[in-house]
Formats: C-alpha cells, sequence, structure tokens
C-alpha cells in the first residue's frame, strides 16, 4: 500500500513538474502553437557576380533577390525589411497569393498586401536588371506567388492589377492634398525606403545655436523637412533635456510644425550665445 | 511570486532614484557617498535600471509633453537607455522613432560627441541592439532615429 502511494506521489510529482515546465517554457516563448512556429519568411545573403544580394526565401524557394540597396539600406537589410513584413502579416492571418499586388505609389512600382507597403522597386533595382520598374516589380511578384503557391490566374490578371494601381494613385493625390494633416496613425503599414539629407539646425533653451543637422526618414518626407529646432535645456551641469524636432516651414517662430516619420542621425552646431 | 518581484522591482527603483537625487545633491554640495567610482557604478546601473523598468511610462509623458506642443512625432516611439561620451560621459534614456519592426531591435542609443573649442559641438547618434560591439548580433538598427534625450552626467 505504501509503495502505491509512493508511486502515486512518483507519478503525480513528475506529471507537475512537467506540467509546470511546458507552462514555462510556452510563457518564455520556447513552446508555441504549430502555425506561430511555423516561419513564412526568412532573409540571407547571397553573392550575384562576385557583388553581395539579399535574397528573401519563402517556404524553403528563393523569392526575391535583391541586387540593389535603397536609402541607408544594404540589399541585404533591403532582404530583412521584406521577411519581417511578410512574417508580420503572415502572424496575423496566413497570408494568401491572392493577396499580393502590384500597385504604383507616388511613382514608384509597389509590392502591396493587405494595405501593407511590401517593397518597392528603385531605378537602380531597375538599372541593374536592365529592365523596366514595372517589369521587374512584376518579376518579384511572380517569385513570391510560385513561393506561396499563387495561381496563374492571379498572376495574369492585367486588368486587375490596373484597377488596383489606379485606385492607389487616387489615394496617393488625396494624401498629397492632405498635405500636414496626414494622420500616420492610420498608416501603420506605410512604410517608404529610407532618405537622408542635411538641413540647418537651430537650438534653442539654455543655450543658442545654430549648426548643420543630418535627417533621416521616408524620401518624400524628408524631401519636406527644411530644418531641425532643438529645444535643450540643462540643470546645474548635471542632468540636460534635448527634444529634436524636424519642421517643414522655416517660419519657426511663428509656428512648429512637424514632419512625421523623420528623425535627427547627426548633428554639428556653433553657440551663438551661452 | 509576481507581485513580490513587482515590489523588489519598486524598492530596487526607489533606491537608484535616490541614488540619482543623491547624486544632483553630492554634486552641489561638491562631495558626496557618488562621486567615487562604487558611485559611479550605482548611478549608472541605476539610471540605466530605471529607463529600463520605467520606459513605457518616460515614453508615455514625452509624448503628453509634446502633444501639448503641438510637435508629438504620431508613429511608434520608445525609451531606451542611452550613454553619450566625448565631452564628459552621461547616461540617461532616450526616445527614438521609426519603423515599429526597427524600433523593437533597438535596446540602446550609443552617442558620440566631439568638443570643438569652446563653442563648436559635433554628435551622432546610434540606436543600437546590443552594447557589446564584438558581438555578432551587434548592429546599429537603420530606419530608427532619435526625437528626444533626458541623460545625466555619470
Amino acid at each position: 500500500m505504501k509503495k502505491l502511494l509512493n508511486n502515486r506521489l512518483s507519478v503525480l510529482t513528475a506529471a507537475t513538474l512537467l506540467g509546470l515546465g511546458t507552462a514555462g517554457a510556452m510563457w518564455q516563448g520556447a513552446v508555441l502553437p504549430a502555425h506561430a512556429q511555423e516561419i513564412l519568411a526568412v532573409s540571407r545573403s547571397g553573392r550575384v557576380d562576385g557583388k553581395t544580394s539579399g535574397e528573401v526565401v519563402l517556404r524553403k524557394k528563393v523569392a526575391l533577390r535583391l541586387l540593389a540597396g535603397s536609402g541607408s539600406m544594404g540589399p541585404v537589410e533591403r532582404a530583412d525589411l521584406v521577411a519581417s513584413r511578410l512574417n508580420r502579416l503572415d502572424a496575423e492571418k496566413s497570408l494568401k497569393a491572392s493577396e499580393i499586388r502590384v500597385t504604383t505609389q507616388a511613382g514608384a512600382q509597389t509590392l502591396v498586401a493587405r494595405g501593407t507597403n511590401i517593397l518597392s522597386v528603385t531605378t537602380e533595382d531597375a538599372r541593374i536588371a536592365g529592365r523596366s520598374q514595372q517589369a521587374v516589380a512584376d518579376d518579384w511578384m511572380d517569385g513570391i506567388l510560385d513561393a506561396l503557391g499563387g495561381s496563374a490566374d492571379s498572376r495574369n490578371d492585367e486588368s486587375l492589377r490596373g484597377r488596383d494601381r489606379d485606385e492607389v494613385k487616387v489615394a496617393a493625390n488625396q494624401n498629397d492634398r492632405r498635405g500636414n494633416d496626414r494622420d500616420r496613425d492610420s498608416q501603420d503599414d506605410y512604410y517608404p525606403e529610407l532618405k537622408k539629407k542635411l538641413v540647418p539646425i537651430i537650438t534653442l533653451g539654455s543655450s543658442l545655436n545654430v549648426g548643420i543637422a543630418q535627417v533621416q526618414g521616408a524620401e518624400n518626407d524628408v524631401d519636406r523637412c527644411k530644418a531641425v529646432a532643438q529645444l535643450e535645456t540643462d540643470y546645474k551641469d548635471v542632468a540636460r533635456i534635448k527634444i529634436l524636432v524636424p519642421i517643414q516651414s522655416e517660419g519657426l517662430v511663428k509656428n512648429i510644425d512637424r514632419v512625421p516619420g523623420v528623425s535627427v542621425s547627426a548633428l554639428a552646431d556653433y553657440a551663438i550665445k551661452r | 511570486m509576481n507581485g513580490r518581484s513587482k515590489n523588489w522591482q519598486i524598492v530596487a527603483g526607489a533606491v537608484a532614484l535616490s541614488a540619482v537625487l543623491g547624486l544632483g545633491s553630492s554634486q552641489m554640495a561638491q562631495a558626496g557617498p557618488f562621486d567615487g567610482v562604487l558611485g559611479k557604478v550605482v548611478k549608472v546601473g541605476g539610471i540605466g535600471f530605471l529607463v529600463k523598468q520605467f520606459g513605457p511610462e518616460i515614453n508615455k509623458t514625452i509624448n503628453t509633453l509634446l502633444q501639448q506642443k503641438g510637435v508629438r512625432y504620431s508613429g511608434k516611439t520608445k525609451v531606451v537607455p542611452s550613454l553619450a561620451a566625448g565631452s564628459g560621459a552621461y547616461i540617461g534614456g532616450a526616445q527614438i522613432q521609426g519603423e515599429p519592426e526597427q524600433v523593437d531591435k533597438v535596446k540602446y542609443v550609443v552617442t558620440a560627441e566631439i568638443p570643438l573649442g569652446s563653442r563648436i559641438r559635433g554628435k551622432a547618434m546610434f540606436p543600437v541592439n546590443s552594447l557589446t560591439p564584438g558581438k555578432a548580433t551587434f548592429k546599429p538598427i537603420n530606419g530608427t532615429g532619435v526625437t528626444a534625450v533626458i541623460d545625466f552626467r555619470i
């Protein structure tokens, strides 16, 4: 009887430990549901004609091969970004081939799924491929569709693509008209390629400085950025507070109009008044 | 267990905050327990801990203040520990912004400051995913930038 009780206690203890272990592992993310464990896209680097390329692998098939970088990103980082976007979409809900579209956004051919930008064709992509931007976008789309098991119907439905392009053009024009009122919160899926430029910076607060700052962000946002305003204050040489605001109007005194999506990466300035 | 751990975190936060405040008063008095090497270690650890622990709250406060001034960034932002070196050494918190998936990767902001004389200064800010440059995973995170910095002299 005692032996039986001991055996049962051992089994109970083992079961409890196993349960706790499993729960702990699931909490730590080590054991996830089958769907969550499957990663749709993986990025990796490759070599084409002795040059580094970025590859996006979908279900063990190379869907995209990027030879050009964009903004401050190299081809591998670009592939990394594409893979993360595809995985994010797939994590929300299983991504289907029929959801991928080629659209025109701000004059660039762009692969889009569920309203989220996946990748835009740059002029450098087209130049390296020796083809038009539209042809490159179609090639990329074909690669993704092949990997995802998309049908030829969805690939060749030119009328559908044309309609999508027109719709996006109208939407883009509307956004341009909205100008400063564009609500970026409602466009979480808008991830344009990066660009950097130098603009004047003026520092107000504990000192008055002027100089030059490097700003980075989406191409159309960076183009709108005219200057950077830095609000700076300090406390007895112990603490410093700095707020960097890229602005789109040079009339700083009248109105500070922030450019969304632009940030400062470096600056150099001269103290006029201390 | 969680409640107990939370209490410990609050206590540790309070100690770290005391260290920071103590530092301020010690600077004013030109001497104090945090002026030594150990004090500086406590200060760096304490402020780093505070920023990591209360980053979301600090982020929300900064966003609220910027909102009141009408210059809030409307995308994803996050507060991470920041280290600055060049014209003195500073530790604190930096608010970063950028593409959501890139912002998630940022763990620290490293700032290199170059003072050229008393009036000219240069500065470069690098959001990074680790503080160990030799580590294989260490890399600056592109697509992110700094919008605000609050830091303290070490």
